[in-house]
């Protein structure tokens, strides 16, 4: 990998590829934007169809749409995505859901919906990311995580516990992938003033602004800026850890 | 099996084990004799597909127990695509 100008290349002289799941979210808009500008070439995904207007500079498509819980669609995906632009460098899972409710209230529906979705489609992308990126001997996976994995926070019980398996995935990833130089790592956002934080009510908003030590929400910048880090050339010896983008949050 | 293939798969071998082994036999068993797990078995695999340009398919990888088993394999791939090095 090589930095030259601004713009990341492969060893051949490609644009490297970051393949983004989870780009109609703020913080997965957030984090396309911020890496497309340094130099990436970023494929995003959408759960159905949408018009997509983002080409490469060969003219090709870069967006796709892939619904991360049909694990055989999304191993296609990988192997239609290498055909066409060479193993990724690059994944970085932003898709998630969010179906709050107590638990004795969570249905099983909800319940699985949300693992699936946040923790079973991210297995499904390592799975079929794994091997291109283990022959080409290089990548950098980096899985958007939460700060609802560490803290309790009521009804978010299905979200919580897919955002902790998603930190355990990340560990065993790091530990399997490293002997092929590919590191994997955890963002956990805390409160931030983007989409999915926006459907819990006011009160908690404010309650969890309070507790943060910056007394204040993070923005879908700020945490593409770790994502951007962990992509970089100085983030090449951070493997198995979890970056938290939370204002103090964890630490108060 | 000719001496040059045996040579470079326990080369192949001893990076998916991560260790030297001692000569090697066309009969041995991976899992048994020397010890390969599944761990190992995916960095034969990578090894193989970064050395050849094949790409043997995970279902594929449980018997492949031996060298002599893994070379007929490939062999066999090698009838529908000629093997290329790397």
């Amino acid at each position: 990998m090589t930095l030259s100008d601004g713009n990341v290349r492969s060893v051949d002289g490609s644009k490297a590829t970051v393949v983004l799941f989870g780009a109609r979210s703020e913080i997965g808009t957030a984090i396309v934007e911020v890496l497309a500008s340094d130099g990436f070439r970023v494929v995003t995904t959408h759960r159905k169809p949408i018009p997509e207007e983002r080409t490469d500079e060969q003219g090709r498509p870069l967006g796709y749409a892939v619904d991360v819980r049909d694990h055989r669609r999304v191993t296609r995906f990988f192997e239609d995505i290498e055909a066409r632009f060479g193993p990724p460098y690059s994944l970085v899972y932003v898709a998630g859901c969010l179906r709050e409710a107590p638990i004795a209230l969570l249905t099983s529906e909800a319940w699985s919906e949300v693992l699936e979705t946040n923790l079973g489609g991210a297995f499904a992308c390592l799975r079929s990311t794994a091997r291109p990126m283990m022959v080409a001997g290089r990548g950098r996976i980096i899985l958007v995580g939460s700060v609802s994995a560490s803290v309790g926070i009521p009804g978010q019980a299905a979200y919580a516990a897919s955002k902790a398996g998603l930190e355990a995935l990340a560990r065993v990833a790091a530990v399997e992938f490293g002997r092929y130089g590919i590191t994997c790592n955890v963002v956990a956002p805390g409160a931030i003033d983007a989409g999915m934080f926006r459907q819990v009510g006011e009160r908690a908003v404010m309650k969890m602004v309070q507790r943060t030590a910056l007394r204040r929400l993070g923005t879908a910048g700020e945490v593409a800026a770790a994502v951007r880090f962990l992509l970089g050339p100085d983030a090449g010896y951070i493997t198995g850890q979890m970056i938290v983008v939370d204002g103090g949050l964890l630490a108060s | 099996m000719a001496m040059l293939e045996l040579d470079e798969m326990k080369d192949i071998i001893e990076i998916a084990l991560d260790r030297e082994i001692g000569p090697l036999t066309a009969d041995v068993d991976l899992y048994q004799d020397l010890g390969m797990d599944s761990i190992g078995a995916v960095a034969m695999i990578v090894e193989i597909q970064r050395r050849f340009r094949v790409r043997i398919n995970e279902q594929d990888v449980p018997g492949l127990r031996s060298p002599a088993l893994l070379m007929e394999h490939l062999n066999r791939m090698a009838e529908v695509r000629p093997l290329s090095s790397a």
